[in-house]
């Protein structure tokens, strides 16, 4: 699916300490680069310390935008974890929706001390998938532990929204940002992550409605 | 076209103070607000400084101001309430330099104690005026113009900008460096000698009377400029309901408009006093005005009391009941509040997205690694065994009092836990007590409550958290910090050392990885009379990781599946993320185990090892 709305609207979630924030800000300088209007709305103060952390990303060709995407009108819905893809799909869902998840499951403190439970993970893709009009998931954690980094899970994550052709965003793009944002020795790490996570969408299986 | 950045709202806001030719910045970090000091503190000329508290920040800068400097004060909406009684005398005196104070407020409390709405302590009680940015371009925009407005009307201006303005990020537009003045001390003791002193040149009128007529007389030469203010404008649409949108209300409102595909009557308004004329000229047309501020019925109060005293028929509604009274503005609410008074809008509203199953929340607790989970582990022991209270403070040792550990028993604001301790101790229940306090939370304002611990001869044990940080905020520095906010050497001051000083009964430095360590002085400490210091002191996990200094040796553990025998005293007194529980076992999770090691010695019977 291709969104020609305007603005596009990117919702990017996870838990603190795993690099969303970095996320939104390489997604947005590179849209900036391609001569959009960017804003990000980000909450923080809970980052680091398992929390839930979540940016709203927005891009305009035609004006300047505020930095909260309003409930219902997400267009794509990144997610570092998949609880945190479900939290966000019940905010900011609709049905043209399309969701890439890591799905790499952190668990809540109430759900280590048994107050709560985590969703049977097979019950929670089908909750994710039953909501997105196009659902993915990718072990990006996985990944960047064979790569020696499981950080650069959400760069992996980035890959894949790259190969799906959401953003006009190419992979040279993100290839300059990552030059532009990290020091000479972290970027070729990078790279590689970015890689692995477009060869994965492709081999990849779709969950659609 | 000026060069264009991409900046948090609170970077320009920083920017823009630097564009007005600000030379002293102070304040203290909390979130909201926390990246406009160290946004500035980047530009070498500038004299940026983290201070003890928000009270010492704002007199710095007032300081500054004595001598035509420029300075601004940032805090966040709690630290606004430590700065009131300054405030209520500096607005008095008024201002020589431009003195501006950023007070960021967290409307919804996503990362506060409370949800406070600064506007009420800055204009309703101090009669300062006040901007209320809708995004970040206007906070920049705001911050330098009250600058230039603080000068001419010798007042403190205030700006006000909610979390979602703060940690937005968009571009803004870049201008050039204004040139301060040069710094000149000039006496003036009419004005900057606040007492109850009798004016002969007025009559034998009291002094602080005159300067609070000079501060009313203000007033009106405050409506003026608001009149002429880019910050408030009208704009037309259908029908005669009026959204009067506040600060970020705007946003919301324009957002719901373009959601909904109808343009309706708009009053935006980003100045306290409000632009009376103006408010006027938009009431008069309209039938009933809905008012979208953040969080409480400021404005809507004043619009009342304005149309009472003008005599203007129109039904004013807001926050005082016709909206939700609590929480953040959103979209949503708008779009509600829209639907409510045009029905055949009901549809065009985005539909909810159905759920049957549970989505467990996600509270923050202590990241693994952290020191302080061995402090609170030896410390709920300790607790538990005494029957002892635990009273908390500000930082995120706090999250000891959530799941799963639930240790301590109350949390209000920065330094009550010392003297809240020393109350249960005074009100006869037999009970040890116990004050946990972090360390730039314990300069704030704690070391007070410790003070007067030691001089009125109360027993209770109060356990200080000394990281060298202000980690809940993104690691700014404090007095017992050994850098500032540049990363240059400062002196650090030493918080056993002082309370030794002070007369504390003991203070015992310990390390808080090292679990039996912390146990034995925690025994020793509660058996004692008097105040018992214990100040935990490690660098932050988050830091030291950084550094690779570490507070312990990394090693791989193991536990042994057969040994564990269901007890969960990993999970209730230790609460490590990487320490998963299911079907009555244990195990560890490898995948964000840090090695610390520390649930070695929490597991009674051996089952967790070293590798």
């Amino acid at each position: 699916m291709v969104y020609h709305d305007d603005p596009l609207n990117l919702v990017i979630s996870g838990v603190g300490g795993q690099g969303n924030i970095l996320l939104s800000r390489l997604i947005g300088r590179s849209l900036l680069r391609k001569g959009y209007h960017v804003a990000v709305g980000e909450t923080l103060g809970v980052a680091q310390r398992g929390g839930a952390v979540m940016s709203n990303l927005r891009a305009s060709k035609k004006m300047p935008v505020g930095p909260l995407i309003p409930e219902g009108k997400a267009h794509i819905i990144l997610s570092l974890e998949p609880l945190e893809t479900l939290r966000m799909l019940v905010r900011y869902g609709n049905p043209q929706v399309t969701t890439i998840t890591n799905f790499n499951p952190l668990f809540p403190v109430s759900v280590l001390s048994r107050k709560d439970q985590y969703p049977e993970y097979d019950a929670l893709k089908e909750a994710i998938a039953k909501l997105s009009a196009s659902a993915w998931f990718l072990d990006a954690t996985g990944m960047g532990l064979e790569l020696g980094a499981p950080i650069v899970a959400n760069v992996i994550i980035l890959g894949g929204l790259i190969s799906l052709n959401l953003l006009p965003l190419t992979r040279d793009d993100i290839e300059e940002e990552l030059k532009a944002s990290f020091s000479p020795d972290r970027v070729e790490l990078n790279l590689k992550a970015l890689n692995l996570g477009m060869e994965s969408i492709a081999s990849n299986t779709q969950v659609s409605n | 076209m000026t060069e264009q950045e991409y900046l948090m709202g609170n970077e320009a806001m920083g920017r823009g103070a630097i564009e007005a030719g600000v030379k002293v910045v102070a304040g203290y970090p909390g979130t909201p607000i926390s990246e406009v000091l160290e946004y500035v503190s980047k530009y070498p000329d500038i004299r940026a400084e983290w201070c003890i508290n928000e009270k010492v920040a704002l007199e710095i800068c007032m300081g500054a101001s004595l001598c035509n400097t420029r300075s601004l004060a940032v805090m966040k909406h709690n630290g606004t309430n430590v700065v009131l009684d300054f405030l209520m005398h500096l607005n008095y005196t008024g201002v020589r330099g431009g003195l501006v104070l950023i007070s960021g407020d967290d409307p919804g409390a996503l990362s506060s104690q409370n949800e406070e709405d600064s506007r009420i302590i800055t204009r309703l009680n101090a009669h300062l005026p006040v901007f209320d940015p809708w995004c970040p371009q206007e906070a920049k925009d705001m911050v330098k113009a009250a600058f230039e407005l603080s000068e001419e009307t010798e007042l403190c201006f205030v700006v006000r900008p909610v979390t979602r303005v703060c940690h937005g990020r968009s571009t803004i537009g870049m201008e050039g460096i204004k040139k301060g003045k040069a710094p000149r001390f000039e006496d003036d003791r009419s004005r900057f000698i606040m007492s109850a002193v009798k004016e002969t040149r007025a009559g034998g009128v009291l002094r602080p009377v005159i300067r609070h007529r000079w501060l009313n007389e203000k007033q009106p030469v405050l409506a003026k400029v608001m009149e002429a203010s880019p910050f408030n404008h009208i704009e037309d649409g259908e029908g005669k309901i009026g959204l009067v949108a506040c600060g970020i209300g705007y946003a919301f409102v324009k957002e719901a408009e373009k959601i909904l595909g109808k343009k309706f009557p708009i009053l935006k308004l980003g100045t306290l006093p409000l632009p009376r004329n103006k408010v006027l000229q938009f009431a008069r047309k309209m039938d009933r005005l809905v008012v979208y501020e953040d969080s409480e019925a400021v404005v809507e109060g004043m619009l009342k009391q304005m149309f009472y005293d003008e005599g203007v028929q129109v039904e004013v509604v807001g926050r005082s009941g016709f909206l939700p009274p609590e929480g953040e503005l959103s979209t949503t609410i708008v779009l509600k509040s829209l639907a409510g008074l045009y029905p055949e809008l009901e549809k065009k509203i985005p539909a909810t997205v159905p759920l049957e199953m549970k989505v467990p929340i996600r509270t923050r607790t202590q990241c693994v690694g952290c020191q302080y989970r061995g402090l609170l582990h030896a410390l709920k022991l300790t607790a538990r065994k005494y029957k002892g209270v635990v009273t908390g403070d500000i930082g995120c040792y706090d999250a000891g009092s959530f799941l799963p550990l639930e240790l301590q028993s109350t949390i209000y604001c920065m330094g009550s836990s010392i003297p809240m301790a020393s109350g249960i101790a005074y009100s006869g229940c037999e009970q040890p007590v116990f004050a946990i306090i972090g360390d730039s939370t314990f300069f704030h304002n704690g070391v007070l409550g410790l003070l007067n611990a030691i001089h009125s001869g109360v027993d209770l044990v109060a356990i200080v958290c000394d990281n060298r940080t202000t980690a809940m905020t993104g690691f700014q520095p404090h007095p017992g910090s050994d850098i500032d906010v540049r990363g240059e050497p400062a002196m650090a001051i030493d918080v056993a050392g002082l309370a030794t000083a002070a007369g504390a009964t003991s203070a015992r430095v310990v390390n808080p990885y090292d679990i039996p360590q912390v146990k034995e002085a925690l025994e020793k400490a509660v058996k004692e009379k008097g105040v018992s210091v214990i100040v935990a002191t490690e660098p932050c996990y988050l830091v030291s990781r950084r550094t690779g200094e570490l507070g312990f040796t990394p090693r791989k553990v193991v536990l042994d599946e057969d040994l564990c025998n269901g007890c969960k005293i990993c999970v209730t007194y230790f609460g490590c993320p990487s320490i998963h529980f299911s079907d009555g076992k244990a195990t560890i999770d490898y995948g964000t185990c840090v090695e610390c090691g520390m649930c070695v010695e929490v597991c009674q019977i051996g089952a967790i090892t070293w590798s």
